[in-house]
């Protein structure tokens, strides 16, 4: 694969939380649930030793055409669902606190990413509402250039918000937007400015060269895009616009 | 017509198996669609889908029936499950929620 590179070092980084130690370390119990259809990307719903539920989609099963309409590739999805868990779990809270942990892990020889299940129903406007959630969910998408964040694509549990779904992004420049519910959100309660420990957070993915490793996992491209967007965030003191990748 | 069957699956902890608990059906005949089951709020009669075949923003207003063809395109993360099939006239059971795009 063309993202070879990109999958050993997200490898090479993963399982330091608890969490991903499962993930990685875990067997799988029985068979994957029986899903009527394929589905898009070829999702599989697993049990995990510990019981945990999470969804395997391989590298191989990206529905190509799906990915190239979004201008990703048809090897990007599972790697920028990790990468979204990495760039999360390395700015910490709350942002790592929204965003369903994902390693990358092979399920019956197959490759591709692991995303644990999240608690909660879709469609809640609760968390859009409430700026103790829109706020930093806001944050994470417009930084990782989100290109689908419907209202199907986060889950909410009456406590918390968990966004799920992170195949479409890191987005390059001028690449669609389907949605970016919380961006809208954030950006018509005139709530775009950043806050204190946003700018923090941008400031610190900045000063690293690497950026906070997340360089390494992004194809080239990708990973200045992800800088050239956090510095125009600082920049103008704000998030930026939904489709402004 | 195009019938589509939203469903979630649970572990059941003792027997190990799955077990298939339905959320929605959504029913596109011609402009119309309905949507009924335990958990058709969850289903969104108003979203775009991005069509993989042309990248354009797709929504019932395009077509009920293209737009539900498209509905897997919708829900990638896994845990709710889309069905899609061609069927005969059907009338979804119990009570629906109607949209139409017609005048």
């Amino acid at each position: 694969m063309k993202i070879d590179a990109q999958i050993a070092a997200v490898k090479a980084t993963q399982g330091s939380l608890a969490i991903e130690r499962s993930m990685l370390d875990e067997g799988f119990v029985g068979a994957p649930a029986p899903t009527s259809t394929p589905g898009i990307n070829t999702t599989m719903q697993l049990e995990l030793a510990g019981g945990e539920i999470v969804f395997h989609k391989p590298f191989s099963g990206v529905d190509v055409a799906n990915a190239i309409a979004f201008r990703q590739t048809g090897e990007t999805p599972p790697l920028h669902e990790a990468v979204a868990w990495r760039l999360a779990a390395a700015l910490g809270p709350p942002w790592q606190e929204l965003v369903a942990p994902c390693v990358l892990r092979d399920y019956a020889s197959e490759d591709g990413s692991l995303s644990l299940q999240a608690n909660g129903w879709p469609r809640d406007a609760a968390p859009i509402l409430n700026p103790t959630w829109c706020l930093p969910a806001a944050f994470f998408d417009s930084l990782i250039a989100q290109q689908d964040r419907h209202d199907g694509n986060w889950r909410w549990n009456g406590e918390r918000l968990t966004l799920i779904d992170h195949g479409y992004t890191f987005a390059s420049p001028g690449a669609i937007l389907n949605y970016s519910d919380f961006v809208a959100a954030r950006h018509e309660h005139g709530a775009a400015n950043l806050l204190t420990e946003e700018r923090a957070a941008l400031a610190r993915l900045l000063n690293d060269s690497d950026l906070l490793g997340i360089a390494s996992f992004l194809l080239p491209a990708r990973a200045q895009a992800l800088a050239d967007r956090a510095k125009r965030m600082l920049d103008r003191g704000e998030i930026l616009p939904a489709g402004e990748f | 017509m195009i019938q589509v069957n939203f469903s979630t699956f649970e572990r059941d902890r003792d027997t190990k198996e799955w077990i298939k608990l339905p959320v929605a059906q959504l029913i596109a005949d011609g402009e119309d669609v309905a949507i009924s089951g335990p958990h058709a709020d969850w289903i969104n009669p108003d979203l775009a889908i991005i069509d993989p075949e042309t990248a354009q923003r797709i929504t019932r207003a395009d077509g009920a029936e293209r737009w539900a063809r498209l509905l897997p395109f919708a829900f990638r993360n896994g845990d709710i499950d889309v069905e899609v099939s061609e069927v005969a006239a059907a009338e979804p059971a119990g009570v629906a929620f109607h949209y139409s795009t017609a005048a």
